[in-house]
């Protein structure tokens, strides 16, 4: 155990800075946030003095001696190279999902953490949920016995307040929905069944970046799942699983799940997970966070490994690289396509 | 039209018309596009393509001169009903005026100014033609009506400019869609006269076609041109057939009179009277609706400005036999129409669209059948999970 509080810094001052990390670290007594690193120094500024941070800069490089570890929340396609070369200079890294771009550059992320000797985790906070946890508890110890199929239903029409449009260029984000909500759906699934292979996968993308998509997967035991994922509609926010002896159904959002016996009218009734003191929707995320950060901070002053390390987050990634990779259109009969313009 | 080796500027690109559109000019007619973004949480159906987003207002004419740079026609869709009155107002009337301007500055091809039905304000009986006067009832209708005059000035200036009056439009993403289903849902929903009215309803897609043949004809026609199907539908009709998605929905007569007396009285009675109907279709609901500060004060004032009545109202004996009779014949809550919608369902003037078939070849595809038949597809695809919740 260290003595002395970690000091963090934020490399990003986006939106999830301000709603979610910045609150969530200040509510902890363990760090101290000292440094807050944006190329807009004016938002960087802003939000240091909202936050009662010492520093802000446009780069972290001439400030390095002034923090112990980063979170990282810039756009997608920076990830991995800030991430690398932040544990180059010996940083302990958060970075937010996903991970990064392509599993090439994981791999390039989870050796230098080899190399540094720092801890890097990933933001793929939803398995903190404390219903998502419970319920990999449930699962494990074979409440509904061997899984059969599974669906998740992950659907909030977008309205972060994202203030240019790198989450929706390819170039930048690496996609749309999956890498977004799809990267806590995804690794949320790996958590509680462990790793899928796509089979297959359809968006409605033609040139951008997709709004909706669907997923078919399959477990190593061949039970199927279906994963959908949407940026336009209100979704029921849940993952159902089903095995030989009964169902569970998880509402991440709620922090709550559903047991049901193998007979439908033995279901038991909605249970709230504990620590489920925030149950409006959205809610949960300040406390996912919370969770996920208390995980980090332990394992760095623990010397453990973090839940979520370099090696699940690259999980996800290579989910979804497998997803674009057998990419075929979905359709919907009110928009149709010139045949001669069909990709 | 022949699109595809030139760009069009989309204005109100990630609203619902202008989504349409988008789709349209990317996967069916081989444009390039560029869309002017006020908000991009708002952007995910318009990033689907490739897209060129620049970030702007129709009010700051520099992003438009930005936007609109390599541009070889503009539709102009962006409107507000959220900015507040000057907000919108701002959008667009001095908005168009900076559209027109730009257009100009860049020499485009063509514009499409996207007008509204709802320039005619409240029509008699009968055809409506671009000939029948436009009298506005409402800001939404002034505005847009002060809109096309400035598209008209720019116009004899030598704007090639084409102004399109499209009606109640629906589709997938259309409030005219999502509302009348949500209504419904809500409880039994009163329509004037039963909805033996006139709704002068277009698929989106027509309007799309309608914009297309806009560009293409704004050389030599200026409009306005009223678009719609090529034949209304009722009211009545319009909403059922929306309802269809839902188990159970229900359309409920009353005469215009009576509508208009309980706007009335929602008018001078409104908060209290919601809280009321509230309380006596949900038990337990008006105890906890009386416990609230600012309502248990009004009701306690209304009590002693008007004694018998609220008696009437809130006497708890009287509320339980009232609740337990009014369950009996009024098992779902009744809907009606707020003022800023009594006169568009109570339309009796019928659009005529010969004009736009002359001029523009303008030929409506979709009948309301068709339409609807897309419409609710997208409506079941939207809604498929929705209904289940955690407590069902």
């Amino acid at each position: 155990m260290r003595a002395d509080p970690i000091r963090i810094a934020i490399i990003g001052c986006g939106a999830v800075s301000e709603l979610l990390h910045l609150p969530a670290l200040a509510d902890r007594a363990e760090v101290d946030t000292t440094l807050l690193v944006d190329k807009n120094e004016t938002r960087a500024r802003e939000l240091a003095e909202k936050y009662k941070v010492p520093n802000h800069a446009p780069a972290w490089n001439k400030h390095s001696e002034e923090f112990d570890a980063a979170i990282i929340a810039l756009p997608h396609f920076l990830h991995a190279s800030v991430t690398e070369e932040l544990l180059d200079a010996g940083k302990h890294v958060l970075v937010e999902k996903p991970m990064a771009l392509s599993t090439a550059e994981c791999d390039t992320m989870i050796s230098a953490a080899a190399q540094s000797k720092a801890t890097l985790t990933v933001g793929q906070m939803r398995r903190f949920c404390p219903a998502v946890a419970m319920a990999k508890t449930l699962v494990e110890r074979n409440l509904i016995g061997e899984v059969r199929n599974f669906a998740v239903h992950d659907g909030v029409v977008f309205a972060w307040p994202v203030a240019s449009d790198f989450q929706f260029r390819k170039e930048s984000a690496g996609g749309g929905v999956l890498v977004d909500a799809g990267a806590h759906a995804l690794d949320m699934v790996i958590a509680l069944l462990g790793t899928p292979e796509v089979t297959a996968y359809r968006d409605d993308a033609a040139g951008g970046v997709e709004a909706d998509c669907e997923i078919d997967l399959r477990l190593p035991n061949g039970a199927t799942g279906f994963v959908e994922l949407s940026r336009t509609r209100e979704l029921k926010n849940s993952i159902r699983i089903e095995g030989t002896l009964g169902a569970l159904e998880v509402f991440f959002y709620q922090n709550q799940f559903r047991i049901e016996g193998l007979n439908p009218q033995q279901a038991y009734p909605v249970i709230a997970a504990p620590d489920a003191e925030l149950t409006p929707d959205m809610a949960i995320w300040p406390l996912m966070i919370r969770l996920q950060l208390a995980d980090w901070i332990e394992s760095i002053s623990d010397e453990r490994p973090p839940q979520v390390s370099g090696e699940e987050g690259r999980k996800v990634v290579n989910l979804i690289e497998c997803c674009y990779a057998t990419k075929t259109p979905l359709r919907f009969p009110w928009v149709k396509q010139s045949a001669s313009l069909s990709q | 039209m022949k699109l595809s080796n030139t760009r069009v500027l989309v204005t109100g690109a990630t609203g619902f018309i202008g989504g349409r559109l988008i789709e349209r000019l990317i996967l069916q007619e081989g444009a390039a596009v560029t869309a002017l973004v006020r908000h991009f949480k708002r952007a995910s159906r318009l990033a689907r393509f490739d897209v060129q987003m620049k970030a702007g207002d129709v009010t700051d004419i520099e992003s438009l001169r930005h936007a609109a740079k390599d541009c070889d026609y503009i539709v102009h869709c962006a409107v507000s009903f959220t900015s507040g009155s000057e907000g919108n107002r701002a959008i667009t009337v001095d908005g168009t005026r900076n559209v027109c301007q730009v257009a100009r500055e860049l020499n485009v091809k063509g514009v499409a100014h996207l007008s509204t039905v709802s320039v005619y304000g409240n029509p008699p009986a009968g055809p409506l033609t671009e000939e029948s006067p436009a009298q506005p009832s409402d800001d939404y209708g002034r505005n847009k009506l002060d809109a096309e005059k400035i598209v008209a000035d720019f116009r004899k200036e030598g704007l090639p400019v084409t102004i399109l009056r499209p009606t109640i439009v629906y589709g997938p993403w259309s409030f005219w869609s999502t509302f009348p289903a949500a209504q419904l849902e809500r409880g039994r929903v009163i329509l004037p006269n039963g909805g033996d009215t006139v709704c002068n309803a277009v698929y989106v897609d027509d309007v799309i076609t309608a914009i297309l043949l806009g560009l293409d004809k704004a050389k030599s026609h200026a409009g306005p041109y009223l678009i719609s199907a090529e034949k209304p539908v009722t009211w009545s009709e319009f909403f059922a057939r929306h309802g269809a998605i839902l188990e159970d929905s229900e359309i409920v007569p009353r005469p215009l009179s009576e509508i208009w007396s309980h706007n009335q009285r929602q008018k001078h009675w409104g908060g209290l009277i919601r809280a009321w109907d509230t309380a006596r279709h949900h038990q337990g609901a008006k105890s906890i609706l009386l416990g609230i500060p600012g309502i248990g004060h009004s009701v306690r004032t209304a009590k002693r400005l008007f004694p018998q009545k609220m008696k009437q109202l809130v006497a708890p004996e009287e509320s339980a036999a009232m609740t337990q009779e009014t369950d009996k014949i009024l098992p779902r809550e009744l809907i009606w129409p707020i003022p800023e919608h009594l006169d568009v369902f109570a339309n009796q003037a019928t659009v005529s669209i010969n004009a736009a078939k002359q001029d523009l070849g303008y030929r409506p595809d979709f009948t309301f059948e068709q339409g609807i038949e897309l419409t609710n597809s997208w409506a079941r695809w939207t809604r498929s999970l929705v209904s289940s919740t955690p407590n069902d």
